[in-house]
């Protein structure tokens, strides 16, 4: 079964990059690349967006990757969350996320699924999925809708026919109980 | 320092991501504003992370790393260069500092066009009229290595540079210039030192403009251009607050 060598530890590679590796910062990209693109272009759709964002999550992740803390999360985790905030800032400057395209009866957390993660799911994730689960149905869609699509507030009220203040607070109050059952 | 619930709250929202554009923007100040504020909305990034765990790879349609590599640092050669010996904590805290500043070309026209690899620094929020120490970082893109720290006091007009990383190529001499569009064309400050400290006075050049201007950096004959910069420059910056 382990008979492949073991693929580089993205962790490491990060550290190794904060020290000024181009070569680690080279690995560290071509074993993350799909995973960055793939959060990419969930939310800005379009695949050239999303190459530009994936593009400058990197310049970004290297300036920073003194930053990383590998207490608070898997490399690989914070690098997305990089590159999620650069799609998500690309997205605002462009024009809101429309949720039209979406079937109805959508279900995020079934959709979504890096075959992968079955296998190889994190316990962070399986902790946050369990949380997730014990939210509403509908709440937890939006949650998800926002982090994985990036709908904002304004998009979320058009699908759900309910005013943004009232989103707002669902949001928010959604927010605070995965807190709380993260931590209990 | 601790932050009232409703502030936590946005903190929450805003690392969710669905704040429209203009709730984004301010958060995005805010955060580079109050590290309470910033420390918050990276508690919930963090607890939020791990769902990209469960989104799916995707090969992209062209390899991003050709783009990224002419956007990074050159390895350094050789480790930590001399000049940063007896400044090690700082040279460290620049970095990590310049690490949490917003790189990005920006658009000084035909200048900014011909800086092959220069990235300007500048910070988003810069509070006007705090008058004291400013200081720049001038460098070639990415955190890794700062190449000369530029400190003004706005109050003497007096500048300080010093090199950091920095070694002129063999026959030639690092100049540095003010640039700004109330100035008119780049106005040399000099050539800058080997090493150790090397002061210019700002005094001919009004506060707006020296607090707004771009720094930057030529290559020119040992003894300095004569008045007009011979080529781009290979270092640029903008002041931000010194804020410690």
């Amino acid at each position: 079964m382990n008979a492949t060598p073991p693929a580089p530890d993205p962790t490491d590679l990060l550290r190794r990059a904060a020290g000024g590796d181009q070569g680690a910062f080279r690995a560290l990209h071509a074993a993350t690349q799909p995973k960055l693109f793939g959060v990419a272009l969930r939310i800005l759709a379009r695949r050239d967006a999303a190459s530009d964002a994936v593009q400058e999550a990197y310049v970004k992740i290297w300036r920073r990757a003194a930053d990383f803390d590998p207490a608070k999360g898997s490399a690989v985790a914070w690098m997305a969350t990089i590159t999620r905030n650069v799609a998500l800032d690309a997205v605002r400057k462009t024009q809101p996320i429309s949720l039209e395209d979406m079937p109805d009866g959508f279900e995020p957390a079934a959709e979504a699924v890096d075959p992968l993660a079955g296998r190889e799911r994190s316990e962070r994730l399986s902790a946050l999925m369990k949380c997730l689960e014990e939210l509403e149905p509908r709440k937890r869609e939006m949650v998800l809708l926002a982090y994985w699509h990036g709908a904002s507030r304004d998009a979320l009220a058009a699908k759900y026919s309910a005013p943004a203040a009232t989103i707002k607070t669902w949001l928010r109050r959604s927010l605070l109980g995965l807190r709380e059952c993260m931590e209990t | 320092m601790t932050l009232l619930p409703e502030d936590d709250l946005d903190a929450a929202e805003a690392a969710l991501g669905a704040l429209p554009a203009d709730e984004a923007a301010a958060a995005a100040a805010r955060a580079a504003r109050e590290p309470a504020f910033a420390a918050a909305v990276a508690r919930w990034e963090g607890l939020l992370a791990p769902l990209n765990e469960a989104t799916a790879p995707v090969t992209p349609d062209r390899d991003t790393w050709p783009a990224i590599a002419a956007r990074i640092d050159p390895p350094a050669a050789g480790g930590r260069p001399a000049g940063a010996q007896g400044q090690g904590a700082q040279f460290i805290d620049l970095s990590r500092r310049l690490s949490r500043w917003r790189g990005a070309a920006v658009g000084l026209g035909a200048l900014a066009a011909s800086m092959a690899v220069g990235v300007v620094v500048r910070e988003k929020t810069r509070p006007v009229g705090d008058a004291g120490e400013y200081v720049a970082v001038l460098q070639t893109g990415g955190a890794a290595s700062p190449a000369f720290v530029v400190s003004v006091d706005l109050t003497t007009r007096r500048l300080l540079i010093r090199p950091v990383a920095a070694k002129a190529p063999e026959g030639k001499a690092y100049e540095l210039w003010i640039i700004d569009p109330r100035l008119g064309p780049p106005k040399s400050l000099g050539v800058v030192g080997a090493s150790g400290v090397t002061s210019s006075d700002l005094k001919p050049y009004g506060e707006a403009a020296v607090a707004d201007a771009t720094y930057a950096i030529t290559v020119e004959k040992p003894g300095g251009s004569g008045g007009t910069p011979s080529g781009p420059p290979v270092f640029a910056a903008k002041l931000i607050p010194f804020d410690k």
